[in-house]
Protein backbone atom coordinates (compact mmCIF):
# COMPACT_ATOMS: atom_id res chain seq x y z
CA UNK A 1 0.00 0.00 0.00
CA UNK A 2 2.72 2.44 0.67
CA UNK A 3 4.74 1.63 -1.85
CA UNK A 4 1.93 1.91 -4.32
CA UNK A 5 1.39 5.43 -2.98
CA UNK A 6 4.87 6.26 -2.93
CA UNK A 7 5.10 4.94 -7.01
CA UNK A 8 2.25 7.37 -7.61
CA UNK A 9 3.52 10.01 -6.11
CA UNK A 10 7.12 9.86 -7.97
CA UNK A 11 4.98 9.09 -11.42
CA UNK A 12 2.93 12.15 -11.15
CA UNK A 13 5.80 14.18 -10.12
CA UNK A 14 7.64 12.67 -12.72
CA UNK A 15 5.11 13.55 -15.73
CA UNK A 16 4.66 17.04 -14.25
CA UNK A 17 8.36 17.49 -14.42
CA UNK A 18 8.24 16.40 -17.95
CA UNK A 19 5.23 18.70 -18.97
CA UNK A 20 7.00 21.94 -17.10
CA UNK A 21 10.05 20.62 -19.59
CA UNK A 22 8.31 20.30 -22.56
CA UNK A 23 6.48 24.13 -21.71
CA UNK A 24 10.10 25.38 -21.76
CA UNK A 25 11.05 23.13 -24.78
CA UNK A 26 7.78 25.05 -26.67
CA UNK A 27 8.33 28.33 -25.86
CA UNK A 28 11.87 27.57 -27.26
CA UNK A 29 10.57 26.50 -30.37
CA UNK A 30 8.20 29.40 -30.78
CA UNK A 31 10.99 32.10 -29.98
CA UNK A 32 13.41 30.37 -32.27
CA UNK A 33 12.07 28.45 -34.92
CA UNK A 34 8.83 30.04 -35.52
CA UNK A 35 6.80 27.04 -34.37
CA UNK A 36 3.06 27.24 -34.53
CA UNK A 37 2.09 28.55 -31.22
CA UNK A 38 -1.19 26.64 -31.24
CA UNK A 39 0.52 23.18 -31.87
CA UNK A 40 1.98 20.53 -30.33
CA UNK A 41 0.36 20.89 -26.87
CA UNK A 42 -0.64 24.40 -27.99
CA UNK A 43 1.18 26.31 -25.28
CA UNK A 44 0.28 29.59 -27.21
CA UNK A 45 -2.91 29.29 -28.06
CA UNK A 46 -5.45 32.22 -27.43
CA UNK A 47 -2.68 34.44 -26.84
CA UNK A 48 -2.09 34.96 -30.74
CA UNK A 49 -4.62 34.51 -34.23
CA UNK A 50 -3.75 30.98 -35.37
CA UNK A 51 -0.57 30.71 -37.62
CA UNK A 52 -2.85 29.10 -40.51
CA UNK A 53 -0.76 28.70 -43.81
CA UNK A 54 -2.11 30.16 -47.29
CA UNK A 55 -0.28 28.78 -50.74
CA UNK A 56 0.45 30.72 -53.32
CA UNK A 57 1.51 29.03 -56.59
CA UNK A 58 2.53 30.78 -59.85
CA UNK A 59 2.88 27.90 -62.59
CA UNK A 60 4.71 28.91 -66.17
CA UNK A 61 1.61 28.09 -68.55
CA UNK A 62 -1.20 27.90 -66.69
CA UNK A 63 -1.02 31.60 -65.14
CA UNK A 64 -5.03 31.66 -65.38
CA UNK A 65 -5.28 29.64 -62.86
CA UNK A 66 -5.47 31.31 -59.68
CA UNK A 67 -6.26 28.30 -56.93
CA UNK A 68 -4.04 25.56 -56.38
CA UNK A 69 -4.59 22.78 -54.30
CA UNK A 70 -3.05 22.03 -51.46
CA UNK A 71 -4.67 18.80 -49.61
CA UNK A 72 -4.65 16.06 -48.95
CA UNK A 73 -0.74 15.57 -50.00
CA UNK A 74 0.93 19.08 -49.69
CA UNK A 75 -0.47 20.09 -46.59
CA UNK A 76 0.55 16.41 -44.68
CA UNK A 77 4.07 16.36 -46.24
CA UNK A 78 5.12 19.70 -45.14
CA UNK A 79 3.01 19.02 -41.84
CA UNK A 80 0.92 22.25 -41.84
CA UNK A 81 3.80 24.21 -41.61
CA UNK A 82 3.62 23.83 -37.96
CA UNK A 83 7.62 24.22 -38.25
CA UNK A 84 7.78 26.54 -41.19
CA UNK A 85 11.49 26.93 -41.39
CA UNK A 86 11.94 23.43 -41.47
CA UNK A 87 14.44 22.86 -44.45
CA UNK A 88 12.73 21.76 -47.58
CA UNK A 89 12.80 18.22 -49.41
CA UNK A 90 12.29 16.69 -52.87
CA UNK A 91 9.39 14.46 -50.82
CA UNK A 92 8.07 18.36 -49.70
CA UNK A 93 8.17 19.67 -53.07
CA UNK A 94 6.99 16.00 -54.58
CA UNK A 95 3.70 16.54 -52.81
CA UNK A 96 2.76 19.76 -54.60
CA UNK A 97 2.82 17.93 -58.26
CA UNK A 98 1.08 14.82 -56.55
CA UNK A 99 -1.90 17.53 -55.36
CA UNK A 100 -2.07 19.21 -58.93
CA UNK A 101 -0.30 16.68 -61.54
CA UNK A 102 -1.29 19.47 -64.21
CA UNK A 103 1.60 21.43 -62.85
CA UNK A 104 4.10 18.67 -63.44
CA UNK A 105 6.74 19.87 -66.04
CA UNK A 106 6.30 23.07 -65.82
CA UNK A 107 8.46 25.95 -63.79
CA UNK A 108 6.51 26.63 -60.72
CA UNK A 109 6.97 28.96 -58.00
CA UNK A 110 5.40 28.75 -54.17
CA UNK A 111 4.97 31.01 -52.29
CA UNK A 112 3.86 30.14 -48.79
CA UNK A 113 2.46 32.67 -46.43
CA UNK A 114 1.77 32.30 -42.81
CA UNK A 115 -0.36 34.22 -40.49
CA UNK A 116 1.47 36.63 -38.22
CA UNK A 117 0.67 38.69 -35.13
CA UNK A 118 1.78 42.51 -34.27
CA UNK A 119 0.79 44.65 -31.88
CA UNK A 120 0.45 48.71 -32.24
CA UNK A 121 -0.50 48.75 -34.84
CA UNK A 122 -2.70 45.64 -33.55
CA UNK A 123 -2.92 43.18 -37.12
CA UNK A 124 -2.81 40.30 -38.79
CA UNK A 125 -1.19 39.57 -41.68
CA UNK A 126 -0.28 36.44 -44.34
CA UNK A 127 3.67 37.18 -44.17
CA UNK A 128 5.87 35.36 -46.88
CA UNK A 129 8.16 32.34 -45.44
CA UNK A 130 8.45 30.10 -47.72
CA UNK A 131 9.55 30.48 -51.71
CA UNK A 132 10.46 27.71 -54.05
CA UNK A 133 11.05 27.90 -57.95
CA UNK A 134 10.98 24.69 -59.49
CA UNK A 135 12.49 23.96 -62.90
CA UNK A 136 12.06 20.45 -64.83
CA UNK A 137 15.55 19.95 -66.89
CA UNK A 138 13.65 16.57 -68.09
CA UNK A 139 10.55 14.64 -67.30
CA UNK A 140 11.83 12.90 -64.97
CA UNK A 141 13.94 15.58 -62.42
CA UNK A 142 13.18 18.70 -60.63
CA UNK A 143 15.35 20.79 -58.92
CA UNK A 144 14.42 23.66 -56.49
CA UNK A 145 15.84 27.04 -55.22
CA UNK A 146 14.70 27.85 -51.90
CA UNK A 147 14.21 30.82 -49.43
CA UNK A 148 12.61 29.61 -46.25
CA UNK A 149 12.74 32.02 -43.00
CA UNK A 150 15.36 33.65 -44.83
CA UNK A 151 17.71 30.59 -45.59
CA UNK A 152 18.47 30.08 -49.22
CA UNK A 153 19.06 26.56 -50.50
CA UNK A 154 18.79 24.14 -53.09
CA UNK A 155 18.26 20.82 -54.03
CA UNK A 156 17.52 18.09 -56.66
CA UNK A 157 14.61 15.32 -56.66
CA UNK A 158 13.13 12.64 -59.12
CA UNK A 159 9.87 12.04 -60.35
CA UNK A 160 7.47 10.18 -59.47
CA UNK A 161 9.30 10.44 -55.87
CA UNK B 1 -6.19 27.54 -14.52
CA UNK B 2 -2.73 28.55 -13.47
CA UNK B 3 -1.07 26.89 -16.66
CA UNK B 4 -3.66 29.08 -19.09
CA UNK B 5 -2.41 32.01 -16.94
CA UNK B 6 0.69 31.06 -17.02
CA UNK B 7 0.95 31.21 -20.90
CA UNK B 8 -1.15 33.99 -21.04
CA UNK B 9 1.38 35.93 -18.82
CA UNK B 10 4.28 34.03 -20.93
CA UNK B 11 3.14 35.14 -24.19
CA UNK B 12 2.38 39.48 -23.45
CA UNK B 13 -0.67 39.74 -25.30
CA UNK B 14 -3.01 40.03 -22.48
CA UNK B 15 -1.89 42.37 -19.67
CA UNK B 16 -1.67 45.10 -22.42
CA UNK B 17 -4.88 44.40 -24.12
CA UNK B 18 -3.56 44.07 -28.21
CA UNK B 19 -5.48 40.78 -28.30
CA UNK B 20 -8.85 41.53 -27.24
CA UNK B 21 -8.26 44.36 -29.39
CA UNK B 22 -7.64 42.29 -32.03
CA UNK B 23 -10.66 40.00 -31.58
CA UNK B 24 -13.05 42.63 -30.52
CA UNK B 25 -12.41 44.15 -34.68
CA UNK B 26 -11.29 41.25 -36.53
CA UNK B 27 -12.24 38.43 -35.00
CA UNK B 28 -15.35 36.55 -35.41
CA UNK B 29 -18.99 37.68 -34.64
CA UNK B 30 -19.26 36.86 -30.85
CA UNK B 31 -15.82 37.66 -30.46
CA UNK B 32 -16.32 41.50 -31.35
CA UNK B 33 -18.43 41.65 -28.17
CA UNK B 34 -16.40 44.14 -26.69
CA UNK B 35 -15.57 46.30 -29.86
CA UNK B 36 -17.97 48.63 -28.89
CA UNK B 37 -15.75 50.06 -25.77
CA UNK B 38 -13.41 51.94 -27.85
CA UNK B 39 -12.80 53.64 -31.31
CA UNK B 40 -11.76 50.96 -33.54
CA UNK B 41 -9.02 53.12 -35.55
CA UNK B 42 -7.45 54.52 -32.31
CA UNK B 43 -7.88 50.93 -30.66
CA UNK B 44 -5.83 48.90 -33.38
CA UNK B 45 -3.67 51.87 -33.23
CA UNK B 46 -2.39 52.54 -30.01
CA UNK B 47 -5.02 50.33 -27.48
CA UNK B 48 -7.76 50.48 -25.59
CA UNK B 49 -8.08 50.92 -21.71
CA UNK B 50 -11.49 48.75 -21.59
CA UNK B 51 -9.52 45.85 -23.58
CA UNK B 52 -6.53 46.24 -21.33
CA UNK B 53 -8.51 45.99 -18.30
CA UNK B 54 -10.71 42.88 -19.30
CA UNK B 55 -6.98 41.01 -20.43
CA UNK B 56 -5.80 41.68 -17.09
CA UNK B 57 -8.87 40.52 -15.64
CA UNK B 58 -9.05 37.44 -17.04
CA UNK B 59 -5.05 36.60 -15.96
CA UNK B 60 -5.87 37.46 -13.03
CA UNK B 61 -9.24 35.40 -13.04
CA UNK B 62 -7.44 32.21 -14.00
CA UNK B 63 -4.26 32.65 -11.05
CA UNK B 64 -7.43 32.85 -8.58
CA UNK B 65 -9.09 30.44 -9.32
CA UNK B 66 -5.92 28.39 -9.93
CA UNK B 67 -4.62 29.00 -6.20
CA UNK B 68 -8.11 28.40 -4.69
CA UNK B 69 -8.60 24.92 -6.51
CA UNK B 70 -4.73 24.12 -5.85
CA UNK B 71 -5.30 24.95 -2.03
CA UNK B 72 -8.33 23.00 -1.57
CA UNK B 73 -11.04 25.17 -1.90
CA UNK B 74 -14.67 23.25 -2.69
CA UNK B 75 -16.88 25.79 -2.01
CA UNK B 76 -20.63 25.31 -4.32
CA UNK B 77 -20.14 29.25 -4.76
CA UNK B 78 -16.70 28.98 -6.29
CA UNK B 79 -18.07 26.52 -8.48
CA UNK B 80 -20.79 28.22 -9.40
CA UNK B 81 -18.87 31.35 -10.46
CA UNK B 82 -16.46 29.64 -12.35
CA UNK B 83 -18.91 27.59 -13.99
CA UNK B 84 -20.51 30.89 -15.23
CA UNK B 85 -17.56 32.14 -16.28
CA UNK B 86 -16.80 29.13 -18.72
CA UNK B 87 -20.36 29.52 -20.10
CA UNK B 88 -18.98 33.37 -21.15
CA UNK B 89 -15.97 32.58 -22.12
CA UNK B 90 -17.68 29.45 -24.53
CA UNK B 91 -20.85 32.47 -25.75
CA UNK B 92 -17.43 34.74 -26.31
CA UNK B 93 -15.22 32.31 -28.24
CA UNK B 94 -18.28 30.33 -29.88
CA UNK B 95 -16.62 27.32 -28.47
CA UNK B 96 -19.65 26.01 -26.37
CA UNK B 97 -18.92 22.09 -26.49
CA UNK B 98 -14.78 22.89 -25.47
CA UNK B 99 -16.56 24.58 -22.36
CA UNK B 100 -18.84 21.87 -21.42
CA UNK B 101 -15.80 19.18 -21.61
CA UNK B 102 -14.28 21.79 -19.24
CA UNK B 103 -17.21 21.95 -16.89
CA UNK B 104 -17.33 18.02 -16.40
CA UNK B 105 -13.98 17.89 -15.68
CA UNK B 106 -14.29 20.90 -13.10
CA UNK B 107 -17.38 18.80 -11.53
CA UNK B 108 -14.61 16.11 -11.70
CA UNK B 109 -11.78 18.37 -9.38
CA UNK B 110 -14.79 19.71 -7.50
CA UNK B 111 -15.74 16.12 -6.27
CA UNK B 112 -19.56 16.39 -7.15
CA UNK B 113 -21.78 14.99 -10.01
CA UNK B 114 -23.33 17.15 -12.61
CA UNK B 115 -26.13 18.54 -11.21
CA UNK B 116 -29.44 17.91 -13.16
CA UNK B 117 -30.24 21.89 -14.05
CA UNK B 118 -26.04 22.07 -15.10
CA UNK B 119 -26.47 18.50 -17.22
CA UNK B 120 -29.50 20.37 -18.73
CA UNK B 121 -27.68 23.98 -19.32
CA UNK B 122 -24.95 21.49 -20.82
CA UNK B 123 -27.28 19.55 -23.06
CA UNK B 124 -28.37 23.08 -24.57
CA UNK B 125 -24.32 24.44 -25.26
CA UNK B 126 -24.08 21.41 -26.93
CA UNK B 127 -27.23 21.92 -29.12
CA UNK B 128 -26.44 25.61 -29.65
CA UNK B 129 -22.95 24.57 -30.75
CA UNK B 130 -24.08 21.84 -33.30
CA UNK B 131 -25.74 24.85 -34.84
CA UNK B 132 -22.95 27.35 -34.25
CA UNK B 133 -23.73 30.46 -32.18
CA UNK B 134 -22.30 32.76 -34.78
CA UNK B 135 -25.00 31.29 -36.83
CA UNK B 136 -27.35 31.77 -34.74
CA UNK B 137 -26.18 35.11 -33.77
CA UNK B 138 -26.07 36.68 -37.33
CA UNK B 139 -29.56 34.96 -38.78
CA UNK B 140 -31.16 36.93 -35.67
CA UNK B 141 -29.09 40.42 -36.66
CA UNK B 142 -29.83 39.35 -40.14
CA UNK B 143 -26.04 40.16 -40.49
Amino acid sequence: MFWGFKYTRVLLGGLLALHVLWIGTHLYLVKNHQLNAWKLGGYGMYTRPSPRFRLNAHVEGLEAREKWRSNPNFSAENWYFVLPCRSISASRIASFYQDNPEALGKTTRLLITIRSFERYPVKSEYVPTVELTIRWPDDKTFTWESKVCEQQSKGKGQWPH
Amino acid sequence: MLAACAQKLLAGTYLDGPYITYLSYKGGTTEQLFGFLCEREQALAVGCGWHQFIGIFLVAWQAIVGLLLLSGARSPIILFVEIAFLIGAGVYADELNFQVLNIAFLCIAFGVGMARWLAIICAVMLLVDFFSLTRIVEHVLGL
